[in-house]
């Protein structure tokens, strides 16, 4: 479960102060998949960073799966991340390792030991099986995507955050890409909260939230 | 090393460095100096002796003009003249052999009708010898010095980047100028003791611009001692030794010292006959007229004299080579020049503080 | 034109907007040039001093003319004549010491001052008035301010007393140790009579030369102003400066290239806007090259100010050796010259050019093969010249090749390092290790730079530390006496009195007579020296071949038997003395043969010297100098006693009666202090390349953003992320490090092995210390993973979300 309680996020542009997410209180239940929708500079990427743990919010409390994470330091912020998936626009693999290594890297990180039939089941299902051993600029984007996405569920979270992964894809490998997503996710229990500017592909989700000005707007 | 990389760090210099500097003194020399004791009327010269140094006087010359021709009709004039001044503060020990307290310095210039070279040396006790008798007096390779135990003949040798002279000078009386070879200059009783050899037979080698010519003609020999020349306030003079054109008229030595305002203020003369018997002029006998004037380098230089003399007719002079200049560390004008009405001759002109 | 100019102005924004990135730039650039400035600001300061002649007129001194062989000074007779000759500029000089009143010793050096008085057309001053505030001229001391403080405070009150009279002192800067005077107050302190210790002479052409010679005979002798002794002496000195000038470079070179790369990859996101937004291709290369060349200009400016600067702040130390070892004449300064700017320039173009090359994209198979290539001619090239370097050049030639060899290879073991199998699972060292072989790249010539720079202080090092070794066992064998003493007059009756003395087991003497060899039709100079009658006062000498000297070596003709004479090691390496040669050796009109028996070891002396008996110098009649007296006490003689004694006894001072300790602590620190500089160069130029790491890790750190956001986004911690980008640099800085020590050492091979020989005439053996070595490579290592650390902890102190959101 995630929860949001009255939390605010404040930025210092030069003399003013902006309010970025302003008081929010959300909760989204175990295994709820979640779009987040907004105009631009509604907050929705700051909202994403506040739940991945990148930034501490200025007001309020954020538990996830009972974890006041609001309140962690840098160290533990971090090892939280390593519990959670987190899939990005610009794919943002690293660049000098396989994508085999790629996608078992933040489990490895975790403590986790990968087996290669588990990570080849996994690549089959997404179709990238065949490109395990090469480097990711090898790749298109949409397998980088799905490259990212492995990663993510590989590592078995109980949150994915994905801030735009169809923002550099077709229209055809966007849905290709969600319904991947999202049936992933179902399969495992998992929250996912996914930031999409596309009303199409937010209308798959039960849960729709719109931001705007850092307020939830019906 | 560590001192030095802060140093680095902090200072950014534009060190250029230093030049060896020399410290410049303050000396400097002029035609109006005085130094040494005055010569006093009524000094008897004696001979050889005083063809040497007078170290009591400050200032002294030996000094050799020539007008001469070589054997295809070229004309030459030479003036070779070693000066010494006394510089008795450089040193508190005049007794070393590598200083008496006298500076020494030479000037050699060479012209033709159009042309004028002029070089300079400058020495002391070391690289200059002057001796009465056997007379020598040398600078370094410039020398005028007697060819055997006698006074005369002379032989004068300069050279320098392909301009040179090397002269025997013979046959000339001695004459005594003014009273007995004290020869005043200014009213107010500046004066030198003077003595001349104004006939010499001039033969020998001339080489300009790297060509050599044989050479005859005439030359003058100037010997002068002093304190001092002339006041301090008084710019400088006009000088001119002519020998005439028939050797029997002998010649004729005039100069005229000149005021701040460059006008003449003292003139001088000495008739001399054939034989070297002298008739002396005093300042109120003798006059000098410029007549023409032409300008070099922005300053004004007469190129042509009046020179009136009690008894004679006015003798008109004439620069021969206009351009005479010797650009030398001290700067003045000494050139041939001609004349002609009541003194027809050639001779040489000097004219100072221009 | 509009589209240059727009272009600029964009650079010129850019600039403004990063002006620790210009900074850097600039200081990276200059650097490169400081240090060839330094050094050859050095070696043009030290050639041009005889460009003046020692009146400081502005003179060249072509030659001199000295006294004959084993006369001090010159009769004032030949001065005259001289004088006399036509087309002659000369300037006599004449130098000795004089005895201060508080007893001190001062050099000095009479010249013709009267041409410091200008005489011209006057108006005011005139010639006799007196200067009370300044002194006369001729009665005035010019000293330098450095010397007037050693003198202490009667001299700063601008008076000194010598022989019971005071004269004005006038300071004057550049003067060295002498004091300048003029000459006729020196023929008086002197007493002289005239005499002359040399004489100048100025712009004299062969033709003249040939007849002066003539003219001179056998009264005194002809130089060249090239052959003087200070070049020959100073050779070694200023060798250590070239090779290291050369060495700077190429280290200031890799920086210049690292700080164009910094320039140009900083701009890459500007230059494919301006190109995105219309610009040409060409007109932003032709923008960035004249930008890169008018910087390359102003910081060669900067840099040779920065490096003048240096020169000046070593300059005390070189002018220092070089007075004391070599009695240089005169105080150096180092200054500005526009030929350091242009060379800066040069230099710093030449690296552009290999920039602008490298930016080409080479197909790598042709690069492999290059390299390959390259490296099978260097290791040709080393082996052969390993067989045949018979001089400077290739000796040097050999250095360069190893040079290349390294510098080839280690790229290839650093990426070797990076591709063994690890032994560990952690994917964040994994990571890392795969990240390295990129990070490589970027690092080369960083890493490169760092690795010439270690290689040429180690070779140094080792060079140094044998030089010591040898110079120590050296002296301690060649000073073995017990005291040595340097009277004023060293007397044949104060001889006899030392040697008829119970306390003394043996009284050497140190006698030096200048003589000169024909040889091939050229004078070799050659100095002959002796320490006492027979073999038994030259045991102190070592052989080559250990074998201990004995009659065989050295001694006077006898029935039968030719004089037999020793050959030290620069006179047989470097001018062909050899054993079994029977040579004739000339003072003058007087000559002497000997056979040359064998070679003795000369550490620190350059020119050919001969060791022959006491006897046979005098049965020659060569005009010698005795120097003093070596004394080795018998046993139980209390050596502090024996030297009060004869200090009372002879009335010798202080600093004529030296213990053997003092003797040979005095000698080593000539030694150390020759190679001062060296170290401070060398120390210079670690540190240029250590501010070349840092610059690279810089450069690094912007390219290393993505990777380390997304580690930090996948729940890398900040510690973890520092330690294993440190574990990173410090794995390739210490391969850098550890090649670097083979490369050192095989440096200081050839130095000592071909070097020191063929340039010097010294052989010596390879030392190696290696708490020496280590100890400086750990130094070094601290140093570049702090140089690498501050960069990566800017880096990682960012905040995450916001490297996250520049992605």
């Amino acid at each position: 479960m995630i929860q949001l309680n009255q939390v605010t996020f404040s930025r210092t542009d030069g003399s003013t102060q902006r309010r970025i997410i302003d008081d929010l209180s959300i909760t989204i239940d175990d295994g709820q998949q979640v779009a987040l929708v907004g105009d631009s500079g509604s907050g929705k990427t700051t909202l994403l960073n506040l739940l991945a743990g990148l930034l501490v919010p200025t007001q309020g409390e954020i538990t996830v799966n009972d974890k006041r994470i609001s309140h962690f330091n840098d160290n533990q912020l971090a090892l939280y991340r390593r519990t959670i998936g987190v899939i990005f626009q610009h794919y943002q693999l690293l660049e000098a390792l396989t994508v085999a290594d790629n996608i078992s890297f933040q489990a490895r990180l975790n403590g986790f030991k990968v087996e290669r039939a588990q990570l080849n089941s996994l690549a089959s299902r997404l179709g990238i099986n065949d490109k395990l051993d090469v480097l990711p600029s090898q790749l298109s984007g949409g397998e980088q995507q799905r490259v990212g996405i492995a990663r993510a569920i590989i590592n078995q979270p109980k949150v994915i955050l994905a801030d735009e992964p169809t923002g550099n894809l077709d229209s055809e490998r966007s849905q290709e890409v969600v319904d991947l997503l999202q049936t992933l996710c179902s399969e495992s229990n998992i929250n996912l909260v996914m930031v999409t500017h596309s009303q199409r592909l937010a209308k798959q989700f039960q849960t729709q939230l719109r931001l705007k000005n850092g307020k939830l707007y019906d | 090393m560590f001192r030095h990389a802060i140093y680095l760090i902090m200072i950014c210099t534009l060190l250029t460095g230093c030049s060896e500097q020399k410290p410049a003194t303050a000396s400097q020399f002029s035609f109006s100096q005085h130094i040494g004791e005055a010569v006093q009327p009524g000094t008897k010269l004696v001979f050889p002796e005083d063809h040497g140094i007078h170290p009591e006087q400050g200032l002294e010359w030996w000094y050799i003009t020539a007008n001469l021709e070589s054997e295809s009709k070229q004309q030459f004039g030479v003036q070779w003249t070693l000066f010494r001044v006394s510089t008795p503060h450089l040193s508190g020990d005049n007794n070393s052999v590598w200083w008496d307290g006298q500076f020494y310095f030479a000037h050699f210039a060479l012209q033709t009708e159009d042309r004028h070279e002029a070089f300079e040396k400058s020495g002391r006790s070391g690289s200059v010898m002057v001796n009465a008798s056997p007379f020598i007096a040398q600078i370094q390779d410039w020398h005028l010095s007697s060819e055997g135990e006698m006074y005369l003949p002379l032989n004068l040798q300069a050279s320098a980047s392909g301009y040179g002279v090397n002269l025997t000078l013979d046959n000339s009386p001695r004459v005594l100028h003014g009273d007995n070879g004290y020869s005043q200059k200014t009213h107010d009783g500046h004066a030198s003791m003077y003595y001349s050899y104004p006939f010499l037979e001039a033969s020998g080698r001339v080489e300009f611009a790297g060509q050599n010519f044989k050479v005859t003609g005439r030359a003058w020999l100037d010997r002068e001692w002093s304190s001092a020349f002339i006041d301090p306030n008084q710019a400088g003079w006009d000088w001119f030794s002519l020998q005439a054109t028939d050797t029997d008229e002998g010649g004729l030595m005039a100069f005229c010292i000149r005021g701040a305002d460059q006008s003449y203020e003292y003139c001088s003369a000495t008739a001399i006959n054939a034989q070297g018997d002298s008739i002396a002029y005093s300042s109120d006998q003798v006059s000098l007229e410029v007549l023409q004037s032409h300008k070099l380098d922005g300053k004004v230089y007469p190129q042509k004299w009046r020179l009136q003399v009690a008894g004679l007719a006015p003798i008109d002079i004439q620069s021969i080579n206009p351009d005479s200049r010797n650009k030398l560390s001290i700067p003045y004008w000494e050139g041939r020049v001609k004349s002609s009405g009541g003194f027809n001759a050639t001779g040489y002109g000097e004219l100072v503080g221009y | 034109m509009t589209e240059l100019r727009l272009i600029f102005y964009s650079y010129g924004q850019f600039y403004l907007r990063h002006k620790g990135l210009l900074l850097l730039f600039m200081i990276g650039f200059s650097l490169g040039s400081a240090l060839i400035s330094a050094i050859y600001g050095l070696n043009l300061e030290a050639s041009k001093r005889y460009s003046n002649s020692s009146a400081l007129l502005e003179n060249p001194v072509t030659h001199f003319i000295k006294p004959q062989l084993g006369e001090e000074r010159i009769a004032h007779e030949l001065w005259q004549l001289l004088s006399r000759q036509p087309n002659l500029n000369l300037e006599p000089v004449l130098e000795g010491r004089v005895q201060l009143e508080d007893r001190r010793w001062l050099s000095i050096r009479g010249v013709d001052l009267l041409k410091w008085v200008k005489f011209g057309n006057g108006r005011s001053d005139q010639l006799n008035q007196s200067q009370p505030s300044r002194g006369r001229l001729f009665d005035t001391l010019f000293l330098d301010p450095k010397v007037i403080a050693r003198l202490g405070e009667k001299a700063a009150q601008q008076v000194v007393k010598i022989n019971g009279t005071e004269y004005q002192v006038s300071p004057m800067a550049g003067l060295g140790h002498q004091a300048l005077m003029d000459i006729s107050l020196a023929d008086k302190l002197l007493r002289a009579n005239g005499e002359l210790s040399f004489v100048e002479v100025i712009e004299l052409d062969d033709v003249n030369a040939k007849s002066l010679t003539a003219m001179l005979a056998q009264k005194a002798r002809l130089e060249s102003a090239n052959d003087q002794a200070f070049d020959t002496l100073s050779g070694p000195f200023f060798f250590n400066l070239q090779a290291l000038a050369f060495l700077g470079y190429i280290v200031g070179a890799f920086l210049s290239f690292n700080a164009i790369k910094l320039a140009v990859v900083a701009r890459k996101k500007l230059q494919q806007q301006l190109y995105v937004l219309g610009c040409q291709q060409r007109r932003l290369t032709q923008a960035v090259v004249i930008e890169l060349l008018c910087l390359g200009f102003i910081s060669a400016y900067l840099g040779t100010l920065l490096g003048v600067s240096l020169a000046n702040l070593l300059v005390t130390d070189v002018g220092r050796v070089l007075r004391s070892f070599y009695q240089l004449d005169r105080g150096l300064v180092v200054g500005f010259d526009y030929s350091m700017v242009l060379l800066g320039f040069a230099l710093n173009t030449l690296v552009l050019v290999c920039f602008l090359v490298s930016q080409k994209t080479i197909a790598p198979k042709f690069q492999k093969r290059a390299l390959g290539g390259l490296l099978g001619v260097s290791i040709a090239g080393a082996i052969a010249l390993w067989l045949n370097a018979d001089n400077k050049f290739t000796a040097l030639m050999l250095c360069a090749c190893v040079l290349v060899v390294f510098f080839i290879i280690t790229p290839s073991i650093l990426k070797g390092v990076f591709s063994y199998l690890w032994p560990t699972r952690s994917p964040l060292l994994l990571w890392m290790k795969e990240d390295s072989k990129n990070q490589i790249n970027e690092l080369l010539s960083a890493v490169l730079a760092t690795l010439m720079a270690m290689g040429a202080a180690i070779g140094m090092q080792v060079m140094v530390n044998s030089f010591s070794t040898a110079l120590d066992s050296h002296l301690q064998k060649r000073l073995s006496a017990d005291l040595y003493i340097r009277p004023s007059v060293a007397s044949e009756r104060m001889e006899n009195e030392l040697t008829r003395s119970d306390k003394f087991e043996k009284v050497g003497v140190y006698w030096q007579a200048q003589t000169e060899l024909m040889q091939n039709a050229e004078r070799l100079p050659v100095k002959l020296v002796s320490f006492g009658q027979s073999a038994k006062y030259h045991s102190h000498i070592t052989l080559l071949g250990q074998l201990p000297v004995s009659a065989v070596h050295i001694g006077p003709e006898t029935s039968g038997k030719l004089a037999r004479c020793m050959v030290n090691e620069p006179g047989w390496r470097i001018y062909g003395i050899e054993v079994g040669d029977i040579i004739e050796l000339q003072q003058g009109a007087k000559s002497m043969s000997c056979q040359v028996s064998s070679i003795y070891y000369d550490y620190g002396e350059q020119s050919a010297t001969l060791l022959v008996t006491t006897s046979q110098i005098e049965n020659a009649k060569f005009a010698y100098e005795a120097f003093g007296y070596s004394l080795t006490l018998k046993q139980h003689q209390d050596i502090d006693a024996v030297a009060q004694q004869l200090k009372d006894t002879y009335g010798l001072e202080t600093s004529q009666v030296s213990v053997n300790k003092t003797f040979k602590a005095f000698a080593k620190q000539l030694f150390e202090n020759t190679f001062k500089v060296t170290h401070a160069l060398n120390l210079f130029i670690m540190m240029i390349a250590l501010f070349g790491i840092w610059v690279s890790f810089l450069t690094l750190g912007r390219q290393q953003l993505q990777p380390m956001a997304v580690l930090q986004t996948l729940g890398v911690t900040r510690t973890q992320l520092f330690w294993s980008k440190m574990l990173q640099a410090c794995v390739i800085l210490a391969v850098t490090t550890l090649l670097a020590i083979p490369l050192g050492i095989l440096l200081g091979w050839v130095l000592l092995t071909y070097v020191m020989p063929i340039a010097f005439g010294w052989s010596m053996a390879l030392v190696l210390s290696w708490p020496d070595i280590l100890g400086f490579c750990l130094v070094v290592l601290f140093l570049a993973l702090i140089a690498s650390a501050l960069p990566l902890i800017k880096l990682i102190r960012r905040n995450v979300a916001d490297s996250v959101a520049s992605l």
